[in-house]
């Protein structure tokens, strides 16, 4: 059995995000057959709309917030020092295999004590609230990364921004994107249009709701039957703009077709989503941080897991989600309105669209999830850190990586480089070694960019040159889906590259 | 700090249902909302007092930082600056400023996480600026290039270049200072060194842009201004922010991207205006079409990339046009990796067509060669021309272009496409069947204006005055030159001579001063009220060479054209009437993209009226080249 204390902060008792995640973790952790799995609740349980799907699950103990503390424990739930504490006499009563924990403030405080810090996965440790240049703050995170078994990040462009600011994280940040069901309940059928437009979620103004009502109010006329259904229940109230929360209340309440769902289960939302439409995941960058552009939401894995189409910013997560020529993308949210027209009225790009958005959300069911994270909860995993998905234009960024980047390869590397500009100038070099000084006016074009991180060094080429007997190279440039060319002479390796044929 | 500090109320009871409209909801309870008030402002209440102590700790470590680097060195150090060059104003650190001022922001409170932008200026007309010193040619700037192949292909012959590399940047900086630094907004910058360095992609070279970041800080110090031009346009809205941010100015191809750059968080530019892009005539011309092709027999091609993220109505106009091609003979060179986005996106019907990379230094060829080139434009909002529509329209080459509103409005029907309606199958087939005549229209209609409007060293010398560097504008046009002694045959050559649009003064030579000569100078200064016209009485003992040269020792322009007033050959039936027949095109237009594009002296008109045009210089040193 692999026991597994998992916490998070979130108050189960609203639906948004953070609490939809908790429940999509406990999930994940819980398709591993021996996995138990222990949760805190950080706030009384006032509600089950997230707790009660929770309790279905066989090997997910609840440990209610009250537990934790001999006071009466309030609405906004139990403090951080007290969950630590909480942690560490429910880890003497029974030892945890692997302690995951959300929070820069909480995975702080589980660093510092020296029960815990050994089995941490820190996660949603940067947090747009807090600023990541600060050397204080990137003291914190140091120490947080260092004190960790792992970081845990939700999204390849969120482990990225990771390990770029904390070096400590490198190596040892792996993925746990949010995830949904295997299959789901109800599927929307992709060849029949349904005139309703979807949005769940919360209403802050990074989410611009009442300008998606101001879309829906336009295009109604022009589609007949047309409603928009809406599912949240946490109106934001900013204090800068003391208008948003009664406009939005308005508009909900008083826009003809407008259907205000309130907060429903996650699988009551399915059962909505699931009778089809066009779902709405848009964000409004004056009120947001463009940190929200690493994550994947887990609103459009649910818009995605029933097949809807959606129509959302393009981020490079959400195209990593999606594909890059998802139909629905938009960059400014201007280009909503049009975009409603056409899928309201095209059935071929409505089922395009739907189809694209449930293929895409197959990489994210739970088991996909649980199987990235298995190797690490069995003690393996090294080559998983590795398997990355490449950057744009890797495929013709030729690495020479390992022993074959030490200076004694470098005429063989220039002709090799010669030979590429020669033959087809977008192919370019990359050797994993420092600049070499003093190589004349004149000679080919290397790049040199020292591997101290192989795992995203490794992201940014195609094709690799390594020494045949580097075994370790090897193996690393094979665990990360990398093609590596054995070093020979210049002909046989641009040969290889040019026209490659089985892998070698 | 507590992190939870208040939790006063205690309720075993959920909280209430949110408002639901229509029939299922309808009105909420006031004692509901209440209790979903307090829950908010409680939980806003534990935000607030995390979010007070994050920043306290902030404020404290930046006062420590600010205090241990030295105010004052900084001030000084950035008010020098600034007198040499006040666009640096921005970049002086603010604390430094207000230490100056005898300000104290502590006192105020901390600076926001995300700096507000300050509100941006626009670059000031061309003019003097309050340099005193000489203006310049743009050929003796040296500038300091982070782009693409393209744009440094383009700006290479106007000026020096120095190729900055990600690797060896400052060396090369340290060793040849430049006037200016310019960064593209680049998608591998030079040799590929940058790739994944300026724009944003999820990586840690990316992250930060450590490097760009080391570059604009060393020019800051070291009082060398910094240039961000915009040249991706609409379509990579948000992923040059950060870089654009450091620089002195940022300069967007698409006027569209200044309001988005305007409002920019962190922006340290004081100026972000619009700088379309140019032509470099000396790849880009009509020139000879090489012996491999000819246009009336080739179809179409098409230069450039698929960029699969490119938004649905763009990319299915590019697909519609490229159908349209795929029916007719197209060939694509894919330009992916190399000048565009980093990876190739073509759909798998279009394969097929795909011609093998020939390298950028062959494309102008290639081009020259097509009867007709597609082009794809961004759409919707996007007001810009794109930079391949320039260069295939430069080599005299007929384009059918995706729609876009920029192109329509400044070419109207002779670039077909562009508008929202437009058949592109049906305007292929239009310029197939008469590719000569399309090639024709395009070097009349429209090769002079780009000529005057669009080149390279115009754009050179826009970025040089951005940072008020005072640079002479080269002359463009041809001075025509005529010897004139007929009085009979005023009337004709002054209507041929005021046709010829693009010429930019008049040189009359005559030994009829009082005559012909006077007659003919007072007809073209009445056509052509713009134009200078210089009247020189020459003796008529003199050879025509010899006239030739004399007025071309008169003229401003760089170029002389030589005006032969012979009669173009009669067409059938007008003989006998003996007058000369109306011009078919304007001979000068067809002559003057060499003036661009000829390192030669001696540029051969198709012609026989202007056979020749010849630089002035060698007209001076070594006489007119037929006398």
């Amino acid at each position: 059995m692999t026991r597994i204390l998992f916490y998070s902060p979130a108050n189960l008792n609203t639906i948004d995000g953070s609490a939809i995640w908790v429940q999509s973790v406990a999930e994940t952790l819980h398709v591993g057959a021996t996995t138990n799995i222990v949760l805190p609740l950080r706030a009384p349980e006032q509600r089950d709309v997230i707790t009660g799907l929770l309790r279905r699950l066989p090997r997910v103990e609840l440990i209610p917030a009250q537990q934790a503390v001999s006071r009466k424990v309030g609405a906004n739930g139990i403090a951080t020092n007290e969950v630590i504490d909480l942690i560490e006499r429910l880890d003497r009563e029974q030892p945890f295999d692997v302690i995951l924990i959300r929070k820069f403030e909480v995975a702080q405080a589980a660093v510092r004590s020296p029960q815990l810090r050994d089995r941490l996965w820190s996660t949603y440790v940067l947090e747009p609230e807090n600023d990541p240049t600060a050397p204080s703050h990137l003291r914190d995170l140091a120490e947080i990364a260092s004190g960790s078994r792992y970081l845990v990040a939700q999204s390849e462009e969120m482990r990225a921004l990771t390990e770029a600011i904390v070096p400590a994280a490198r190596g040892r940040t792996l993925l746990l994107p949010p995830a949904i069901p295997n299959a789901p309940a109800h599927r929307a059928d992709p060849g029949v249009i349904v005139p309703r437009l979807i949005y769940t979620g919360k209403f802050s103004p990074f989410y611009p709701v009442r300008q998606l009502i101001g879309f829906f109010e336009e295009i109604r006329p022009e589609v007949p039957g047309l409603e928009f259904h809406v599912v949240g229940d946490k109106i934001h109230r900013p204090r800068e703009d003391p208008t948003h929360a009664p406009l939005l209340e308005h508009a909900l309440t008083h826009t003809d077709g407008v259907i205000w769902h309130g907060g429903l289960p996650r699988d009551e939302v399915e059962t909505l989503v699931a009778q089809g439409g066009v779902a709405l995941s848009l964000w409004d960058y004056r009120y947001g941080s463009r940190m929200n552009d690493l994550v994947i939401s887990t609103k459009l894995l649910d818009y995605a897991s029933v097949g809807v189409p959606v129509i959302l910013n393009r981020t490079a997560a959400q195209e990593s989600v999606l594909g890059p020529d998802y139909p629905l993308f938009v960059t400014r949210l201007e280009q909503t309105l049009p975009l409603l027209r056409r899928v309201l009225t095209d059935p071929g790009l409505y089922r395009a669209a739907a189809e694209a958005t449930f293929a895409g959300s197959r990489a994210f069911t739970y088991a996909n999830a649980f199987a990235g994270i298995e190797p690490f909860l069995s003690g393996s995993g090294a080559d998983e850190l590795l398997n990355r998905s490449k950057l744009p234009g890797a495929e013709r960024n030729v690495g020479v990586f390992g022993r074959a980047a030490e200076p004694a390869g470098l005429p063989g590397l220039e002709a090799i480089a010669a030979g590429l500009a020669a033959r087809d100038e977008r192919f370019r070099l990359i050797v994993a070694a420092s600049p070499v000084a003093g190589r004349p006016a004149g000679a080919p074009a290397i790049a040199f960019v020292p591997a101290l991180d192989p795992a995203n060094w490794l992201r940014m080429v195609g094709p690799v040159i390594v020494a045949p007997d580097d075994g370790l190279a090897l193996g690393q440039v094979r665990a990360s889906g990398s093609r590596p060319i054995p070093m020979s002479d210049p002909g046989t390796v641009l040969a290889a590259i040019l026209e490659p044929g089985p892998v070698a | 700090m507590a992190a939870y500090p208040t939790m006063p109320l205690m309720t075993d009871e959920a909280p209430a249902q949110p408002p639901r409209s229509d029939q299922q909801i309808t009105e909420r309870t006031a004692a509901g909302y209440r209790e979903d008030l307090i829950a908010e402002l409680e939980a806003e209440n534990g935000r607030l007092r995390e979010r007070t102590d994050t920043l306290q700790r902030w404020l404290n470590e930046r006062t420590a930082e600010l205090r241990a680097f030295g105010l004052a060195a900084q001030a000084v150090q950035g008010a020098r600056r600034v007198v040499r060059q006040p666009t640096l104003l921005a970049r002086v650190p603010g604390a430094a400023l207000r230490a100056v001022r005898g300000g104290n922001r502590s006192a105020a409170g901390p600076e926001p996480v995300v700096k507000a932008s300050q509100p941006a200026r626009r670059l000031p007309a061309p003019g003097p600026s309050r340099r005193i010193r000489p203006a310049r040619s743009t050929a003796t700037l040296t500038v300091a290039l982070v782009t693409d192949e393209s744009l440094a292909l383009a700006l290479g012959p106007e000026c020096r270049v120095i190729r900055l590399t990600a690797e060896d940047w400052q060396a090369q900086l340290a060793a040849d200072p430049p006037d200016f630094v310019l960064v593209e907004s680049a998608w591998r910058g030079t040799a590929g060194s940058w790739q994944y360095r300026i724009a944003w992609y999820g990586h840690p070279t990316s992250v930060g842009l450590v490097d760009l970041r080391a570059l604009t800080g060393w020019c800051a110090s070291n009082g060398v201004p910094t240039i961000f031009w915009d040249t991706a346009g609409l379509v990579a809205e948000g992923r040059f922010d950060e870089a654009a941010a450091l620089f002195d100015i940022i300069l967007v191809s698409d006027p569209v991207l200044i309001d988005h750059y305007d409002t920019v968080p962190g922006r340290h530019a004081a100026i972000v205006d619009w700088l379309a892009p140019g032509i470099q005539f000396r790849r880009h011309h009509p020139g000879p079409v090489p012996a491999a092709g000819n246009p009336a027999k080739s179809g179409p091609i098409f230069v450039g990339a698929f960029d699969r993220t490119r938004p649905l109505a763009d990319r299915e106009a590019l697909e519609r046009l490229l159908d349209a091609g795929l029916a007719r003979g197209l060939r694509i060179h894919d330009t992916a990796g190399i000048a565009g986005p980093d990876a190739p996106g073509f759909p798998e019907r279009f394969q097929a067509s795909i011609a093998p990379f020939v390298g950028l230094a062959a494309l102008p060829d290639l081009i020259r060669q097509a009867a007709v080139v597609l082009v794809d434009a961004p759409g919707g909002d996007a007001r810009t021309i794109p930079v391949a529509a320039l260069e295939a329209l430069a080599c005299g080459v007929p384009v059918v272009t995706t729609p876009n509103s920029a192109i329509h409005q400044r070419f109207g029907d002779l670039v077909p496409g562009a508008a929202a309606d437009d058949d592109p199958g049906a305007a292929i087939d239009a310029i197939l069947a008469d590719p000569v005549a399309a090639r024709q229209r395009i070097m009349q209609s429209i090769l002079p204006a780009l000529i005057r409007d669009d080149r390279m060293e115009t754009r050179l010398a826009s970025l040089a005055q951005a940072v008020r560097i005072d640079v002479l504008a080269s002359p463009t046009g041809v001075a025509v030159a005529v010897v004139h002694d007929d009085p009979a045959r005023m009337a004709i050559v002054a209507a041929d001579l005021a046709g010829l649009a693009d010429a930019s003064e008049y040189l009359v030579g005559t030994s009829q001063w009082a005559g012909a000569g006077s007659a003919l100078a007072a007809a073209l200064r009445a056509a052509r009220p713009d134009r200078p016209v210089r009247l020189v009485e020459q003796d008529p003992a003199l050879s025509r060479g010899q006239r030739l040269e004399r007025l071309a020792s008169t003229a401003s322009a760089d170029w002389i054209g030589a005006w032969l007033d012979e009669p173009a050959t009669a067409g059938p039936g007008e003989a006998a009437a003996g007058a000369a027949r109306p011009l078919a095109a304007d001979p000068l237009a067809a002559v003057l993209a060499g003036t661009v594009y000829e390192q030669g002296d001696v540029i051969a008109g198709a012609d026989p009226r202007l056979a020749l045009v010849v630089r002035r210089t060698a007209v001076v040193a070594t006489g007119w080249p037929d006398s």
